[in-house]
């Protein structure tokens, strides 16, 4: 090569190498829906299609928190009045796979997750976008009534599209379990606008899809109590992480905290372990899967999680210690200090033809 | 063939590639643009405003309900106050990692940290 020649391919390779030294784009949005802050960011979109992303999701959200809303008039709603009469009816179609999906997951999980119980939930008082404060518990009496009737998603009825309940004081809050389906149809959404690279990250509650760039997605678990991290997770294309914990939504009184996740044997928010992530490759049964394990509490969840097929689950209990299964604990890497001590709990074998088929029917 | 290195022209031409590629950053930059460097970006709902962390102060923001107070300091930030029920976002504390969040939803006001360097892409809770 010429030196002229050398010189000027030297000069160009420099001033490229410096033009792609740059970091390829990441976008970053939030907005608000489902009682949550939604964010989402994308890695290395294009800006049109990021912005094409952004408004899909968001209005994808806005119908998914009207329809499915526990509380207010939509849908669901209307499924729930209906509910009430003991009648069949054709359900909504937005509503419909919801009620399969879920039943599905509350026969899995032995009923500990179990989005029939939305009276009990609405007796708590957790029906409300602002539920906490200072305010006393409902009376006993009310919730032993509530108890007597077992209401249950498992009173449902379902042939074809016609709907009926058993039990008329069944009404669904899907309010464990939305979040999931409602990421889950958020990074399907994103897959056919061709984004490759993004995290949906719905109040805390995450499912990513490909890679950050030549990296995987890197995500902070949150310690229950107090501000810092408590562990680091490196997540891989198409994983979810969800979290349930007691801190979300609670109201406190006489210094005792009474949170939103309702035990439906006891009627009452369950006791025993602070926070229940669960790491899966499916953010709805992530997501009812967390309330499944918090509910079963510390010497349960293990049984309940080989049931409904997980593998990957951590879990803080009052005392502050932590608990997973040996899958997660080797790609944890706890970073809070002082370190808290790290138990892994293998996942008891599961008995041949009773582990959770959700999309089948589940285990009896 | 072998004239003096570089020529005028090349001169010219090394010019025109610095110049473009300079626009081309710029572009770049503001098209990834989410505020200055590691900033609290405050939304409510009548406006996002971005405060700079390395700036302690209280600040008062209008949302939904009323005045939420910020304070910056330590290069974190958290809700001193808040006109909602639960102060919820009052007891979460400090927000100090890139990528994280408070935020005051009756108020309608959400604090998310950005900045590049941050450990995680997101927090799980």
């Amino acid at each position: 090569m010429r030196p002229r020649v050398r010189a000027a391919a030297l000069l160009a390779a420099a001033l490229l190498a410096a033009g792609c030294a740059r970091e390829a784009p990441e976008h970053r949005y939030s907005f608000l829906a489902m009682g949550t802050v939604v964010e989402l960011t994308l890695h290395g979109a294009p800006a049109g299609l990021a912005e094409r992303a952004h408004r899909a999701l968001e209005a994808d959200f806005t119908y998914m928190e009207r329809t499915w809303h526990a509380w207010r008039p939509g849908a669901l709603g209307r499924v729930n009045t209906l509910l009430a009469t003991g009648h069949w009816f054709s359900a909504a179609p937005s509503v419909l796979p919801l009620i399969v999906e879920a039943r599905a997951l509350a026969e899995a999980s032995g009923g500990l997750f179990d989005p029939g119980i939305g009276k009990l939930i609405a007796l708590w008082g957790f029906h409300g976008d602002d539920p906490g404060g200072e305010r006393p518990p409902p009376d006993a009496a009310r919730i032993a009534a509530l108890l007597a009737a077992r209401p249950s998603i498992l009173d449902l009825e379902v042939r074809g599209i016609r709907v009926r309940s058993r039990n008329p004081e069944v009404q669904l809050d899907f309010g464990a379990f939305a979040k999931g389906l409602a990421v889950d149809r958020a990074v399907e959404r994103l897959r056919r606008l061709g984004v490759t690279s993004a995290l949906v990250n719905a109040g805390g509650d995450l499912r990513v899809l490909g890679r950050h760039g030549d990296r995987p997605w890197r995500i902070g678990i949150r310690a229950p109590r107090g501000n810092g991290i408590l562990a680091a997770l490196e997540v891989a294309d198409g994983e979810a992480v969800f979290t349930s914990g007691d801190y979300e939504r609670y109201f406190t009184w006489q210094g005792r905290r009474y949170h939103h996740i309702l035990d439906p044997r006891t009627g009452r928010p369950a006791r025993g372990l602070v926070s229940v992530t669960v790491v899966h490759d499916d953010g709805s049964e992530a997501d009812a899967a967390a309330t499944a394990l918090f509910v079963a509490g510390p010497r349960e969840w293990p049984a309940v999680a080989a049931r409904l097929g997980l593998t990957q689950v951590l879990v803080v209990d009052e005392a502050g210690r932590l608990q997973a299964t040996p899958a997660l604990a080797r790609r944890l890497r706890i970073v809070a200090r002082p370190a808290p001590p790290l138990e892994t709990v293998p996942l008891p074998a599961v008995p041949e033809g009773t582990a959770a088929a959700p999309a089948g029917g589940g285990a009896p | 063939m072998s004239r003096p290195l570089p020529t005028p022209a090349d001169l010219v031409v090394f010019a025109l590639a610095a110049v473009l590629l300079a626009g081309l950053h710029v572009l770049a930059w503001r098209q990834a643009g989410a505020g200055p460097v590691v900033t609290a970006r405050v939304e409510t709902p009548f406006g996002t405003r971005y405060l700079p962390l390395d700036r302690p102060g209280t600040y008062r923001v209008r949302g939904a309900l009323g005045e939420s107070v910020l304070e910056v300091r330590g290069g974190a930030v958290r809700f001193v106050d808040s006109p909602c029920r639960a102060k919820v976002c009052v007891r979460a504390g400090w927000v100090r990692e890139a990528g994280a969040l408070a935020a005051c939803l009756p108020n309608g006001v959400v604090v998310t940290l950005t900045g590049p360097g941050g450990a995680y892409d997101a927090i799980n809770f």
